[in-house]
């Protein structure tokens, strides 16, 4: 890496660290909780906040992990080796309600009438009619019952206040007017709550420069050619390359549909529909 | 939480102005009011109302009016009329006598001298010697035809969705040319003498009225960026009224007194206010029709009112149907039918819910989506609305799922906002424009 882009990483790393520094001295260490799913963004806002911590003398945070069953082993076996490694107070989430209606079977399907209480009443919050759906990730259902109902009831338990996240601004154009500290209204079965997201300025390769450059840890799998990691039977190759080595700027690190909206939308404005 | 209905008005109230488009003060002191009606497309009609806002003369050519965009005095007292949706011009007699249709020109068809239709036409005036000047919005083009449908004047130089084209004292012609985003004055040689913007939406957003004042300043009406200006011959800006909310103000007229008179389509309601931005008049009676449920009803479309053909507790919206447009069912759809959209022209049509909303809350909609054939677009939105009833949002700009062209097989979409600080309600729609066919089901909706 050449000393220019190790300045400029070295700058934007030092802005994270300030945006993290912010949220102790705003909430105490006890209410705030780190989000981890052991991507590479997340990863690296944990790196981060281990080295504020480490820099000021502090207690690490409790870290949570959704484990939406549908997950990778490489995922998990990445969690538990850097759990162990770094002495984590972590915390795996899993709604196992829904597993267990489920029989643990991937796109089996669930009756609603089989859930307990709470997310039979997370189940018709949603509007949801019909007497099943299925156990999948793809399920809107079933994402959110395996994915929010844990992180809900976690930051409920818990009595957190203040969530650390790894989005960033150029993931989708949507993200691109998101602030380091947003607050979430509380909702029908939702707490209240401040999302604060310290790399929200890194690009997609920011991260990987910063990995390579500065010994950030990452999941095998990026090197298979993922691009990002969700869901198991979701989550795509993009090419038999490594991510770093992917054509980062010219191509969506998701789905691509999401970037294309905003093509489309200028193009139905020139056509007049807009 | 319970339903909050209103049951005391029906969609299409007679004399209710949901969506008022030209604006005149009469010489009575009365108010005519050409009104487009409601988003389900109906109550389109044309009232008069006193200064107390009592109504005094409505026409509706007995529900036939269709999205009306303007009623102006004849100099024989009668009224002319766009009907906009029906592709006509008509002049009403004060005891509700069509005396004058477009639709008897070329033996009946309609048609021109030049063989050509009106299309969607949105204003027209009467000159002097009894001709009509008519501004023809999907033609792209201001006309002066006689009583017989011969085309005595156009111009059609490059605008595009054009509004008020009127003449002017010194015989040119002011033309708001909207979607360009500029107010051109041209001469009968088509030649351009005046013009105001530079084609950003900075400058203006969607003008669709232009009046030149007795001091030779121009009075625009920028109606996306909620607004009416002043501007002198050379361009400078010298006077200013701005809302702070999304009003597209849609007419004015100039008063006497030195006054405007301005219709307001999102805040449904006609305002006179002074230099100083004071209302010194207002005329509003509309209402938010039909319950605004707590939270979403029917997402699953079991329920299917059959005298109507529509899935319960959902509205068909088709105000800006352009004349097309229906509710489908995929009848084969497992374990219940599923309900759609089929369109074939440029407006567009939703198939929508209205449901009460908190400020300040983060709301998620995900639903399934199915297309075929669009040419255009599909989407799921959430057009959040204030307590008046207004869109807060711009087309554009409304919170949205993925846009969906062409053919595209069952796909879950979301899509995630935060209810506006003035929010009061949400309309949950499926939206298309252009042709084709879009489908929906399992629609959920939650905080």
């Amino acid at each position: 890496m050449d000393q220019e882009t190790k300045d400029r990483l070295l700058k934007k790393m030092e802005d994270s660290k300030k945006v993290i520094r912010e949220a102790l001295q705003k909430f105490p260490r006890q209410e705030i909780a780190i989000t981890w799913t052991g991507g590479k963004d997340s990863t690296l806002v944990l790196w981060l906040f281990r080295q504020v911590c480490q820099e000021d003398g502090l207690e690490l945070p409790i870290v949570v992990s959704i484990d939406e069953y549908d997950h990778f082993d490489e995922i998990h076996a990445f969690i538990d080796k850097y759990a162990a490694a770094w002495d984590l107070n972590l915390v795996m989430a899993i709604n196992q309600d829904v597993v267990d209606a489920a029989g643990g079977k991937l796109g089996a399907p669930v009756r609603v009438a089989a859930l307990n209480q709470r997310n039979q009443a997370e189940v018709q919050r949603l509007g949801w009619e019909e007497e099943e759906f299925p156990f999948e990730a793809e399920s809107y259902v079933g994402n959110h019952l395996m994915k929010t109902v844990p992180f809900n009831r976690f930051i409920e338990e818990h009595g957190i206040k203040a969530v650390v996240q790894g989005l960033r601004w150029d993931e989708q154009a949507a993200r691109a007017n998101d602030e380091y500290f947003s607050y979430r209204e509380p909702g029908e079965l939702a707490p209240g709550h401040w999302r604060i997201n310290p790399i929200l300025h890194f690009t997609e390769r920011d991260v990987w420069n910063t990995n390579h450059g500065f010994g950030v840890p990452y999941n095998e799998l990026y090197a298979q050619g993922y691009r990002s990691l969700g869901a198991k039977s979701t989550s795509k190759k993009f090419a038999q390359v490594p991510a770093w080595e992917q054509d980062l700027e010219n191509t969506g690190e998701r789905d691509g549909r999401r970037q294309d909206k905003e093509a489309a939308m200028d193009k139905l404005r020139a056509l007049g529909y807009m | 939480m319970t339903e909050t209905d209103y049951p005391m008005i029906e969609h299409g109230a007679p004399g209710m102005v949901e969506f008022p488009g030209s604006v005149v003060r009469l010489p009575s002191g009365n108010t005519l009011i050409a009104d487009g009606g409601d988003e389900l497309g109906l109550g389109s009609e044309v009232v008069e109302v006193d200064p107390l806002g009592n109504l005094v003369w409505r026409y509706d050519d007995e529900g036939r009016l269709s999205f009306v965009h303007s009623a102006r005095l004849t100099q024989a007292g009668n009224i002319l009329i766009t009907d906009t949706t029906n592709d006509r011009v008509i002049e009403v007699s004060r005891d509700k006598r069509i005396v004058f249709t477009s639709d008897a020109w070329g033996g009946g068809t309609g048609r021109l001298s030049d063989g050509s239709h009106l299309g969607y036409p949105n204003d027209a005036y009467e000159l002097a010697d009894g001709s009509l000047f008519i501004c023809d919005r999907n033609t792209n083009r201001a006309l002066q035809v006689d009583r017989q449908g011969q085309v005595l004047w156009q111009y059609s130089e490059g605008i595009k969705h054009p509004h008020n084209a009127h003449p002017l004292p010194n015989g040119n012609v002011m033309i708001s040319d909207s979607d360009r985003n500029q107010i051109l004055e041209v001469n009968r040689e088509r030649q351009v003498v005046w013009s105001y913007g530079d084609g950003s939406t900075a400058m203006l957003n969607w003008p669709r009225c232009a009046q030149r004042l007795e001091s030779g300043h121009t009075m625009i009406c920028d109606s996306k960026n909620a607004r009416v200006i002043e501007v002198t011959p050379e361009g400078r800006l010298v006077w200013e009224y701005k809302v702070d909310y999304f009003a597209k103000f849609y007419d004015i007229q100039p008063l006497p007194n030195g006054n405007v008179l301005v219709s307001d389509q999102q805040h449904h309601q006609v305002i006179e206010v002074d230099r100083w931005g004071n209302y010194r008049w207002l005329h509003r009676n509309f209402h938010l029709v039909g319950p605004i449920l707590p939270s979403l009803k029917n997402g699953s479309f079991k329920l299917r009112d059959e005298k109507t053909g529509l899935p319960q507790h959902w509205n068909f919206a088709k105000r800006h149907d352009e004349g097309g447009g229906r509710v489908i069912w995929d009848e084969s759809n497992q374990p219940s039918p599923c309900p759609g959209l089929e369109f074939d022209r440029h407006g567009f049509l939703y198939l929508q819910q209205t449901i009460a909303v908190k400020p300040g809350l983060r709301y998620k909609l995900a639903a399934k989506i199915k297309t075929e054939g669009v040419q255009g677009s599909a989407s799921f939105m959430m057009c959040f609305l204030d307590k008046y009833g207004g869109q807060i949002y711009d087309m554009g700009d409304i919170p949205r799922g993925d846009l969906y062209l062409g053919d595209n097989d069952w796909t879950l979409d979301t899509a995630e906002a935060m209810a506006p600080p003035s929010a009061t309600c949400v309309e949950l729609r499926l939206y298309i424009n252009g042709a084709g066919k879009a489908w929906m089901k399992e629609v959920m909706f939650h905080s």
